[in-house]
């Protein structure tokens, strides 16, 4: 009897804390999104009202949208600049520790830091554009409506990349190199020998890697709140900003609890492609 | 043995989540919170001032210093979770809000003792509003300064330019001058915030009030219809084409309240218009284009934040209640204090809501202390409209307004004009709408 | 041959943009943070001298929040005190978690372990609102060990996961050695296999330090007050002041970069080890 108890009482403490925290706030937030009334008042049952008026007013589709493009643009970018600079720094050159080093800074930088630093790097009259005005170019306006959003990217992309750099190097020397050999004998190109030995062996490297990229991208909150805000207008609001705004912003509690609820499918759907992934990989 | 431990580690943690949170809050402790300005010297004057009284009347006080724009967000989400302080100093929007919502205490008694006949009356009747209970016009905050928001012209360019301060100036010179002084992008005439900001919000709603129009009319569920009229239209129209003309700098969509104070300390824009933040800031700085600008006060269109920053008491015990008027009339009684603590210390960013201090603030003009105003600063407060929580045509603090511009819902909506080019009609449309909608929310069909 | 060559050199050349890129913000905020405060109004690139200035007025001057009193070194102190708190934390039950998730055989095992997954990546934000509501119900708004309790929300599954992953790495057999030596199954782990993974525990503990240093929107909702601000909210708070002062904001940024960019540099090997551990099996 005692000895069945046991390992449940090892990990009830963490099991707790994680039920505490956040299985009893997601019951919290399904109540919330359920009840409104004004701001500051006296709340009651209103049904499905909340969920209405976010869909037909369009804030929530719009931010799903600007969310997914967010996301997997980003992801994608990160993939492509990690798994690139993995590529090069996989082979033996002059000064590959210290550039390794140095590429990897970004992801040790804090999200919100990073934020400060791009909002000087891209204001109107900030680095970049002062950069390009002796170069003769007439300033960007970096942060403004069209360029918001590739901006915030940007950010995304600088301080994320390395992750995939990382990950994707530590999976490059998995790859036994008897594998490369047999390919060259075989008389192999190196298009050849990258298409069906290298790709194969980080299959599940870069899944899995752009899948917790994808679910972190998801949730990014701090970046594009110091940067925009979710401005100018809403060209960068994605869902994470459009529930802290309707909270906090708007003053109206219940109202950000039920865009969250609204959100919650969207990213189950992310996570159970994920721990189905984690689980096969492991098996 | 381990299970034991682990148990042990776990009631441990349970006590602290249990025991914490109620020991924090001692009975007797006065929560004040005060919401800093950017002038440090009126922080750190009202700071030493709580402390003082706290020393004097043996009261634990726990202070906290909020920063200005978070402070919004802290309000109002303290009041929906109904965990506010019990003393609020200096805030901006939330205290009609509270009043209207029976949260806070009146504050009548309060006046009394300061002085009723000293305060203006026009800066009682901003923060006047009817008791949810009895009915009757009640006192539920004590202004704590007027805030004037004259132009910030820059002579020097303004000369170069060809022109001089007219004996009226209106926002159509303004807008002539600012054409004129323009020369980008090394120098952009207007530097008017158009993003998410208050000054976006007082500015706008300025140049509306001065081309005649409105923003609430009545507190019915069409009484925003007012704002979707034809001076909105006007003002709209004339901004996007500034906007378009390249007037008014690209980047001003995305400027928060400090961005304009940046641009002209920095010597981008030609004339912005704002709080004398920017020249204290300046003098502060020994910025050199100190001595280049002027505070140019425009006719019909000075606009002020009488009852905006003001200080109020949340309901909690007769005692605490007690204390918190005695707090603030501790704040005031000293006039002389006053005077020099909070609006000389700020280079006359705020002015005085004493009569008698104006008046001394009038001589110091007369005998050339204050060379930076153009006029006599004091006249301003007999001439400016009320900014907020006090809206023009109904006259009356409203919690509307408070959350209007809380939520930043002017500037946010009308972004569009300048990065889609929408109609401005559609535009003031959706905004009257917006608070059509509020006040139905707020005060029922 | 020769064209070998030269796609080594433009490869190289890549890197080396690629470099340059990750260096153009850091560039501007070392110079802005050690620029003099009458070279903040002139147009170039490069400061005209350099000095400390910025850094000094942040710790001694104490008004980078808008009044005289708090000194930077008062985030500083909060961000550290919340960080090292709710690592500490986390290890302990993290690393019994961990053990039994790795080590023992019981029914519901793969279920508990997936709630840690799902708990490891589940976005904050989603909760954020209700959380608000349970500071306040709690009534520790405004206070460091609120922002402490809601970043366990963070870092303890991070660590719980991570370290059951690295605990499947040690082999079954030593803990059965052990055991077999009379040790008790605590007695294995913390005699035994503790210090065999002491790799594995440090790098969770570094990962979940900066986890909690980076944290901003549980400070966000949680702190009002100046004196209790941590990093994130500090220089946020200096951002949004009417008047930004961008060399001492530029300052404050390096000064919170400086703690996780050094844990990281100096212990790289691992950390490098931890963080393919966190998603690649191994």
């Amino acid at each position: 009897m005692k000895k069945q108890l046991a390992p449940f009482i090892w990990v009830a403490p963490v099991v707790l804390v994680i039920s505490v925290f956040m299985l009893f706030p997601l019951f919290q937030a399904l109540w919330d999104s359920v009840h409104g009334g004004a701001s500051g008042g006296t709340k009651s049952y209103v049904g499905l009202d909340n969920f209405k008026e976010l869909i037909s007013s369009g804030v929530f589709l719009g931010a799903v949208g600007r969310t997914l493009i967010f996301t997997l643009t980003a992801v994608a970018l990160k993939l492509l600049v990690g798994g690139g600079a993995a590529l090069i720094l996989n082979r033996a050159f002059w000064g590959r520790n210290v550039l390794r080093s140095w590429l990897f800074i970004p992801w040790t930088i804090p999200l919100f830091a990073g934020g400060i630093l791009f909002l000087w790097l891209l204001r109107m009259n900030g680095g970049l554009n002062l950069m390009l005005e002796k170069l003769g170019v007439y300033p960007v306006f970096w942060l403004g409506p069209k360029f918001a959003m590739p901006s915030i990217i940007f950010l995304n992309v600088w301080k994320g990349f390395p992750f995939f750099m990382i990950t994707i190097l530590a999976g490059l020397q998995i790859i036994p190199a008897s594998l490369y050999e047999a390919a060259q004998i075989d008389g192999a190109s190196g298009v050849q020998q990258f298409r069906y030995v290298t790709l194969p062996g980080l299959r599940n490297v870069i899944l899995i890697a752009s899948l917790l990229s994808t679910v972190w991208t998801f949730a990014q909150f701090e970046n594009i709140y110091v940067l925009t805000r979710g401005g100018p207008g809403k060209a960068t609001e994605t869902l994470s900003i459009l529930i802290y705004k309707l909270a906090f912003g708007t003053f109206n509690l219940n109202m950000g609890s039920a865009a969250a609820v609204l959100a919650l499918p969207l990213f189950l759907f992310f996570i159970f492609w994920l721990v189905k992934l984690v689980r096969k990989e492991a098996e | 043995m381990g299970v034991k431990r682990i148990i042990a580690a776990m009631l441990v943690l349970a006590l602290v989540l249990v025991g914490a949170g109620p020991a924090m809050a001692a009975p007797h402790t006065l929560k004040v919170w005060i919401m800093t300005t950017f002038a440090d010297a009126q922080n750190n004057w009202v700071r030493a001032k709580v402390e003082a009284w706290a020393q004097e009347a043996s009261v634990t006080v726990d202070i906290a210093m909020l920063p200005r724009t978070a402070y919004g967000e802290k309000i109002f989400a303290s009041i929906e979770a109904r965990t506010p302080p019990d003393v609020v100093l200096m805030a901006e929007p939330g205290a009609t809000l509270a009043a209207e919502l029976g949260l806070t205490i009146p504050l009548d008694d309060v006046v009394e003792k300061i002085g009723r006949d000293d305060f203006y009356p026009r800066v009682l009747s901003a923060v006047a509003a009817p008791d949810a209970v009895t009915g009757a016009m009640r006192i539920w905050g004590i202004p704590m300064f007027f805030e004037i928001r004259p132009a910030e012209i820059r002579m020097d360019l303004l000369e170069k330019a060809g022109l001089t301060i007219p004996a009226k100036p209106d926002y159509e010179w303004l807008f002539k001058a600012a054409r004129a002084m323009n020369d980008p992008p090394k120098v952009y005439g207007l530097g008017h915030v158009l993003g998410r900001s208050y000054d976006a919000h007082d500015n706008t709603m300025a140049l509306i009030y001065s081309y005649g129009g409105g923003l609430i009319a009545d507190r019915g569920p069409n009484g925003a219809d007012i704002f979707n009229t034809e001076p909105t239209w006007r003002a709209f129209d004339d901004l996007k084409k500034l906007y378009k003309e390249g007037v008014i700098p690209p980047d001003a969509v995305a400027w928060g309240d400090y961005d304009n104070n940046l641009a002209l300390m920095g010597g981008r824009v030609a004339i912005t218009v704002n709080g004398l933040s920017i020249y204290y800031k300046m003098v502060k700085d020994k910025n050199p284009l100190a001595e280049a600008v002027k505070e140019v006060p425009l006719t019909g269109a000075w606009i002020d934040n009488a009852g905006g920053e003001s200080n109020f008491v949340f309901k909690s015990t007769p005692v605490k209640e007690q204390l918190g008027k005695d707090l603030l009339a501790y704040l005031m009684m000293d006039k002389e204090d006053y005077r020099v603590g909070i609006c000389e210390n700020s280079q006359l960013y705020a002015l005085p809501v004493f009569k008698s201090q104006a008046q001394v603030i009038s001589q110091q003009w007369k005998d050339g202390k204050w060379p930076v105003y153009a006029i006599d600063p004091t006249q301003a407060i007999e001439t400016a409209y009320n900014s907020w929580p006090t809206v023009y045509p109904l006259n009356e603090a409203t919690s509307v307004v408070e959350k209007f511009m809380g939520a930043y819902m002017l500037p946010e909506m009308m972004t569009v004009l300048f990065t889609r080019e929408t109609d401005s009609k559609k535009v003031a449309e959706d905004i009257s709408k917006a608070l059509n909608k509020l006040l139905v929310e707020t005060y029922g069909k | 041959m020769r064209a070998k060559r030269w796609q080594r050199i433009a490869l190289f050349l890549i890197l080396l943009v690629l470099a340059l890129i990750v260096a153009l913000p850091l560039y501007w905020a070392v110079t802005i943070a050690l620029r003099p405060g009458a070279d903040m109004f002139t147009r170039n690139i490069a400061p005209s001298s350099l000095t400390f200035q910025n850094f000094y007025d942040l710790i001694f001057d104490r008004d980078w929040a808008g009044f005289q009193g708090v000194s930077f070194g008062v985030p500083l102190k909060n961000s550290l005190l919340v960080a090292v708190s709710a690592t500490g934390f986390s290890i302990i039950v993290s690393t019994f978690a961990g053990y039994a998730l790795a080590m023992f055989s019981f029914r519901g095992r793969e279920l508990v372990s997936s709630y840690i997954l799902l708990a490891y990546i589940f976005p904050p934000f989603i909760i954020v609102v209700s959380l608000f509501r349970f500071i306040n119900l709690v009534g520790l708004k405004d206070s460091l060990l609120g922002v402490a309790l809601l970043h366990l929300v963070i870092v303890v599954p991070y660590c719980s996961w991570m370290l059951r992953g690295y605990f499947l790495s040690i082999p079954k057999s030593l803990e059965e050695s052990a055991m077999i030596d009379g040790c008790t199954r605590m007695g294995a782990l913390l005699r035994v296999i503790l210090p065999v993974s002491a790799p594995g525990v440090a790098s969770a503990a570094i990962f979940s330090f900066t986890l909690s240093w980076q944290e901003m929107l549980f400070s966000l909702i949680t702190l009002e007050s100046h004196d209790k601000f941590t990093l994130p909210i500090a220089l946020l708070a200096m951002v949004m002041g009417d008047l930004v002062q961008w060399g001492k904001l530029m300052a404050g940024a390096l000064i919170s970069i400086a703690p996780p960019a050094i844990l990281y540099l100096a212990l790289q090997r691992w950390i490098v080890g931890g963080l393919t551990a966190g998603s690649v099996k191994r």
